[in-house]
């Protein structure tokens, strides 16, 4: 994420928000722009992870951008503004999904998580990636699988992985968000990651033997170009 | 670690979910435990996959469209500021006072009051002009000769009999029409009735 999205990430500076806030309360335009432009972004990756559709993303980031700046008097700062901003995109990118729901996979959110009822094809995979994500996500095509991965995810899965990967959501805070037990969200979120564990696999595991040889060709490259 | 270690006390370890006695038992389970291990590193994986590829997403929509979204939150941030002075501006400052009550009555059913006015209004003069003349009046009419300034009643033919509505169109209301006998003769009446209205609300 740019500058401002790390910034925003780090919550180095809580106390510039605050001010901010006071300052957009008293009429300030600028003020409010200056936290549109820290968190906008970050905004739009949490809605995008839900929606999984630009406009529709934009349309929610909008939206909560407004509805923020129309109740900046109820924000009390018991947390930062942030916190509070991701709530409101969150309701409104799930309250999105309820009214344009479409016709979704079938969901295992009922099914109990009971011991033994997680091995074989039902268990979490041991192995995703086996070497750095940050180096896989360089490469266009595993990007294009998890995108693929997330889409065929129902809803209220993504919903749910998106939330807790993306924000850090406690099973709590995403039960109170989307209305459930959490029960139903450890279940939503169990799934949700078997999943694209599931679709992930085997792509990664081919692209990275392919990236190792290439990393093997470009260290002996080096060594030769070195010696 | 037990085989049957639950996948998802793994899960609920690697979210931070577990209380600190339930993570330590955990963890001294996982040191034993190579395959359960592997699963929670998998699942921190999958987070690191899932956040770089959002946050790599977010940053490559152009700024031109986040500017663009700023001009659409600040429009909408005018509209809202419009709307809070307007609804102030309707809520009087003193309270107290017959006629500040009718006052305030009025303010809020402004609405109503008028269309009621401009029915009653038109009502009234369909009425009259609806309305059979008397015996007197077909005489001062026979007698008038057709002067210039006269008004002569061709709405409605004296027959003795109740007018006869052929149609009503009262948009944005429901109408009605009465025949009322007195000894003046029979007098119609259409009552419009407007339909309630939410705007301004």
């Amino acid at each position: 994420m740019n500058k401002e999205g790390q910034r925003a990430s780090t919550g180095r500076d809580p106390v510039d928000d605050r001010e901010l806030v006071e300052s957009a309360r008293k009429g300030d335009r600028e003020a409010f722009r200056t936290l549109f432009e820290r968190y906008h972004r970050r905004a739009y990756a949490l809605a995008f992870g839900v929606l999984r559709h630009q406009d529709d993303a934009l349309d929610v980031v909008q939206d909560a951008f407004i509805k923020a700046h129309k109740y900046l008097d109820k924000f009390e700062g018991n947390s930062s503004f942030y916190t509070w901003l991701y709530r409101i995109v969150m309701n409104l990118a799930i309250d999105h999904l309820r009214k344009h729901r479409r016709t979704r996979p079938v969901e295992l959110d009922e099914q109990h998580l009971e011991e033994g009822s997680t091995t074989g094809d039902d268990s979490l995979l041991p192995k995703i990636l086996g070497a750095n994500p940050g180096r896989a996500l360089l490469d266009k095509e595993i990007r294009a699988r998890i995108d693929q991965a997330l889409g065929e995810l129902s809803e209220n899965h993504r919903a749910v992985l998106v939330m807790r990967e993306l924000e850090g959501l406690s099973y709590e805070e995403m039960a109170q968000a989307m209305g459930c037990s959490k029960g139903t969200i450890m279940s939503r979120l169990f799934h949700a990651r078997k999943n694209m564990q599931k679709r992930l696999a085997d792509l990664v595991d081919h692209k990275i033997v392919e990236n190792e040889n290439e990393d093997a060709t470009d260290d002996a490259a080096a060594s030769g170009s070195r010696a | 670690m037990s085989k049957k270690q639950h996948d998802a006390d793994l899960m609920a370890f690697a979210d931070g979910e577990l209380d600190e006695k339930q993570s330590r038992e955990l963890e001294d389970a996982l040191a034993r435990d190579s395959g359960a291990r592997a699963k929670v590193d998998a699942i921190g994986e999958l987070g690191d996959l899932l956040r770089g590829h959002l946050e790599l997403g977010a940053d490559a929509v152009p700024s031109k469209k986040f500017d663009a979204l700023w001009r659409e939150i600040d429009k909408g941030i005018e509209r809202e500021g419009v709307a809070e002075p307007a609804k102030a501006a309707a809520v009087p400052t003193e309270a107290g006072g017959f006629m500040r009550k009718v006052g305030r009555w009025f303010d809020r059913y402004r609405g109503h009051v008028l269309t009621g006015a401009v029915s009653a209004g038109a009502v009234a003069a369909l009425a009259l002009l609806l309305r059979n003349p008397t015996p007197e009046m077909r005489d001062q009419q026979a007698g008038s000769g057709g002067g210039s300034n006269k008004i002569e009643p061709t709405l409605v033919k004296d027959t003795h009999e109740p007018a006869e509505i052929e149609s009503l169109d009262t948009p944005d209301g429901t109408g009605t029409v009465f025949n009322l006998e007195d000894e003046d003769g029979t007098t119609t009446v259409i009552w419009v009735t407007p339909d309630d209205t939410v705007e301004g609300i």
